[in-house]
C-alpha cells in the first residue's frame, strides 16, 4: 500500500491511497518489470480527514481513522479467510489446475 | 551483511548457522528470526551515531570500528566463528530435500486450454492482419496522436492499410473491441464505511479474483512457480533471491495445518504494513 497519492493528472485537488496486489509465484524479475503488467490495482481506500500535528488532541481521531482502515481492510481480504485454511482450485496458466491457498502478505 | 545476535553479539554470516544459535542458545528468549534482524538494523543504526570512543574499547572482536563498520566488513572472504559451530552447511545442504511431496500438485486440466494454446500459437497477431499492423498501433498509441492525426495519416496514404488491416483510427478503435474472458475478475465494487461522523466511500476489487486473473494469464506461463523449491550454489550455501527459495512458503502454507488468518494493521506504523498473523 503506497502512501497517499495526488491525482493531479486526473482530478485536480483529489487525493487517493491505492492498494496493489500482485502474486509471489511470479519471479521477481517478471513481477517488478514496470511493463509486465503482474501488479493490480486491488482497492481505493477511503481518504480518512487528516489529523493536526497535535497529537494530543486528535488522538480519538487517528484511533476513528485506524479502525476505519480495519474495517476496510477486513472486507477486502474477507474472501481469503476460508480459501487460505482449505485451497481453492484455481486455473494455472500452463493449462493445469491446482489446489490453491492463496495468503497475503506486506 | 552479518547479522547480529542482540544478546550476546555473536556475528552469523549464514542465517543457518544463525537460526540455529538463536533456537539453542536463546531458546527461552520469545523471539523470532524476523523480529531479531529488525531489531538489529535498529540497533546497527544506533551504533553507528554513538561515540566512536566508546567502541575502542570494547574487547569484542564483532563490535564495529570506529569507522562505523565491522572490521572485516571489506573482506568478505573472512569466515566468522560463530559460524563454525554449524559449519557443516555443505553436507547438511546435500542432504536436504529440495521437493517437497504434494506441493503445486496437479489435480486437473483446464477445459478447451489446448485448443486455445494451439489457436495463439497458429495465429498470434490475432485481431490484426500482421505483426505490421499491432506494431503501428502500438506506435500510434504510445504517441498519443489526436484522431484526426490518425485519420490524416492514412488519408495521405503515408500507411498501407490492407496489410495492416485498419484504414482508419475508428476501424483501429474496434479491433482490440472483444470480449475479454477474464474480465469478471477485475469487476470493481464500491463500499462505504462510517466513521462516526461521515461515510466515505471506497472501491475494490475481489482479492481472490484478482489472483486468479494473475495466475492464468499465459504470457507469464514461463515464470510462475507452483511450489517451494530450495535452491544452492556450487558451494552447497542455500541461496534466498525468491520467495519460493525459502522455507517460509512451505511453513505458512502446508506445515501450519489450520492458520487462522488475521491481517491487522500497524497503529504505530500509520498502517504502512499489513501483517498476516497465523496462530
Amino acid at each position: 500500500m503506497p502512501d497517499q497519492t495526488n491525482l493531479t493528472n486526473f482530478a485536480r485537488d483529489k487525493k487517493a491511497w491505492p492498494v496493489y496486489i500482485t502474486i509471489g509465484n511470479l519471479l521477481s524479475a517478471r513481477r517488478n518489470s514496470p511493463g509486465s503488467m503482474a501488479v493490480l490495482l486491488l482497492a481505493l481506500l477511503p481518504v480518512p480527514p487528516k489529523p493536526s500535528k497535535s497529537s494530543k488532541a486528535d488522538r480519538p481521531l487517528r484511533k476513528i481513522n485506524a479502525d476505519t482502515l480495519q474495517d476496510v481492510f477486513e472486507l477486502i481480504v474477507a474472501p481469503l479467510q476460508d480459501v487460505a485454511h482449505v485451497g481453492i482450485p484455481i486455473h494455472c496458466a500452463d493449462g493445469k489446475v491446482r489446489l490453491c491457498f492463496p495468503i497475503p502478505s506486506a | 551483511m552479518p547479522s547480529q545476535c542482540p544478546s550476546c553479539r555473536r556475528k552469523y554470516s549464514r542465517s543457518r548457522g544463525y537460526e540455529k544459535h538463536l533456537q539453542t542458545a536463546h531458546a527461552s528468549l520469545d523471539i523470532v528470526l524476523v523480529s531479531t534482524l529488525q531489531y538489529n538494523n535498529i540497533q546497527r543504526g544506533e551504533l553507528r551515531n554513538a561515540d566512536a570512543s566508546e567502541r575502542q574499547d570494547s574487547d569484542y572482536e564483532s563490535d564495529p570500528g570506529p569507522a562505523g563498520l565491522a572490521p572485516d566488513a571489506l573482506c568478505p572472504d573472512i569466515a566468522y566463528e560463530s559460524d563454525a559451530e554449524v559449519c557443516d552447511t555443505t553436507s547438511a545442504c546435500a542432504g536436504k530435500q529440495n521437493h517437497f511431496e504434494g506441493a503445486g500438485e496437479v489435480i486437473g486440466d483446464v477445459g478447451g486450454f489446448e485448443d486455445k494454446h494451439s489457436n495463439l500459437c497458429a495465429d498470434p497477431w490475432a485481431r490484426f492482419n500482421s505483426a505490421e499492423g499491432v506494431k503501428l498501433a502500438s506506435w500510434f498509441m504510445d504517441g498519443k496522436g489526436s484522431k484526426t492525426r490518425i485519420n490524416d495519416y492514412f488519408s495521405r496514404r503515408l500507411g498501407n492499410a490492407e496489410s495492416v488491416g485498419y484504414s482508419s483510427m475508428h476501424t483501429l478503435e474496434n479491433h482490440p473491441r472483444f470480449p475479454d474472458p477474464h474480465s469478471p475478475y477485475l469487476q470493481w465494487f464500491e463500499g462505504q464505511v462510517e466513521d462516526g461522523q461521515t461515510t466515505l466511500p471506497f472501491f475494490y476489487r475481489n482479492v481472490l479474483g484478482c489472483v486468479r486473473y494473475l495466475l492464468r494469464q499465459m504470457a507469464y506461463r514461463d515464470d510462475l512457480v507452483y511450489a517451494p523449491r530450495p535452491e544452492y550454489d556450487p558451494s552447497g550455501q542455500r541461496i534466498y533471491a525468491e520467495i519460493h527459495m525459502a522455507d517460509w512458503w512451505w511453513d505458512l502454507q502446508v506445515e501450519h495445518v489450520s492458520p487462522t488468518l488475521v491481517c491487522k494493521t500497524d497503529h504505530r506504523r500509520r498502517f504502512r504494513q499489513v501483517l498476516p498473523l497465523f496462530q
